[in-house]
């Protein structure tokens, strides 16, 4: 079901300044914003009543837990957060989203230049040079979309961009070099699976010890 | 020999209560000496700040006892108006406040509010004003209403009008426009 969008937006921090100007109010220091399942971490935030924006900078940290056994955490320099629609984007140095799988020991991580997210993070679009690191590969693109509903990463070419996807998958000894034009990740708690249509090439070195 | 002593002990003893007498003399002449403290109550206590031609403060008050020594007043209810550029900017009401009459600063004790032109409220307790520095301050637990959102805080400071506010150790709710 559409995840109920909360009513009220909590923002703390060490001393907050309230400009008439623009109905600017700027927090500084441990600034803290909690709006429905997202908290929302940063050295500084700016919240803008006419156009409902909050804008966090300085180690933006984004903690969404709608599913407590499954949270995802999301990291950048710099963060937008419209908190009537809880849609956002992440940028700037080491842009990162973590995602917890239930019963999984290392996280899923999704690496970019620019994270668009919309409520709850259950939809990460990712671009410019986008990486998603799990235990047994990299899938390297210059797109990649996360689905929460489907537990899915769809990457694939961002426009007239020549660059396909690329994976590097290892496992059980196993070293693999794939490229195509597209690539589903399906990453859930029990298992993970990666689909590539379109062109697909690449190579594979397989080594059995003799025993 | 033996009456000569007597005489001599006689006299140190008559000098020494003369000594006590004139000093308990002195003493009650200096308490009379002291000025009676110059005090004057007021009903209906006003005072209008201006700078430049034009209205800066006008303060109302129930009653107000003048201290001409200290140039001080001790106000029972006051209601001070700001203005800013000579237009209304907000209102200021006290619980009682000490004005200094020379510089217009304002001690406010107890329950303070401001309500401003822009149907803003602030409350707090024992707000000061200073009038060289035309802003308003606490350092206690303050809650501004603006625009449907909340904000908690400890201490603040802000001109007159409320354009420009520092709160300290902020809670800000912000109730979504759906």
């Amino acid at each position: 079901a559409a995840q109920k969008i909360s009513q009220q937006t909590v923002i703390t921090g060490d001393s907050m300044e309230v400009r008439r100007s623009g109905d600017v109010t700027v927090s500084k220091g441990n600034s803290k914003a909690v709006n429905g399942n997202n908290v929302i971490t940063s050295d500084n935030m700016i919240y803008n009543k006419k156009n409902s924006l909050l804008e966090a900078s300085g180690r933006v940290k984004i903690v969404s837990v709608v599913n407590t056994k499954e949270p995802l955490e999301a990291y950048s320099s710099f963060a937008e957060y419209d908190i009537n629609t809880e849609k956002g984007k992440l940028w700037g140095a080491k842009t990162n989203v973590k995602y917890f799988l239930s019963g999984s020991s290392a996280p899923v991580v999704l690496k970019a230049q620019e994270i668009y997210f919309n409520g709850g993070l259950e939809t990460l679009s990712a671009f410019k040079d986008v990486e998603i690191i799990t235990s047994s590969g990299t899938i390297f693109s210059d797109k990649a979309v996360y689905n929460k509903k489907d537990d899915t990463i769809t990457m694939e070419k961002d426009g007239e961009s020549l660059k396909r996807p690329t994976a590097d998958i290892y496992y059980d000894g196993r070293k693999a070099f794939y490229e195509a034009d597209k690539m589903i990740f399906h990453a859930s708690s029990d298992s993970k699976k990666i689909i590539m249509t379109g062109g697909v090439s690449g190579k594979m070195e397989m080594e059995d010890k003799i025993q | 020999m033996r009456i000569l002593r007597y005489e001599r002990i006689l006299f140190v003893f008559a000098a020494l209560i003369c000594v006590a007498l004139a000093s308990c003399k002195s003493e009650k002449t200096i308490i009379e000496e002291t000025p009676p403290m110059t005090e004057q109550a007021v009903e209906k206590f006003t005072i209008t700040e201006t700078e430049a031609g034009k209205v800066k403060m006008v303060l109302e008050s129930e009653s107000a006892i003048i201290n001409e020594d200290t140039q001080k007043a001790f106000l029972r209810l006051p209601r001070v108006k700001f203005y800013q550029d000579g237009k209304y900017a907000s209102t200021l009401i006290t619980e009682s406040a000490d004005i200094n009459l020379e510089t217009y600063d304002i001690a406010g004790h107890g329950k303070c509010t401001i309500d401003t032109v822009n149907n803003e409220h602030l409350q707090t307790t024992n707000l000061g004003y200073d009038a060289k520095k035309k802003i308003v301050f606490s350092k206690t637990d303050v809650t501004l209403t603006r625009d449907g959102d909340t904000v908690y805080g400890k201490g603040f400071e802000a001109d007159t009008k409320l354009d420009k506010i520092v709160i300290k150790k902020q809670k800000i709710i912000i109730n979504k426009n759906n």
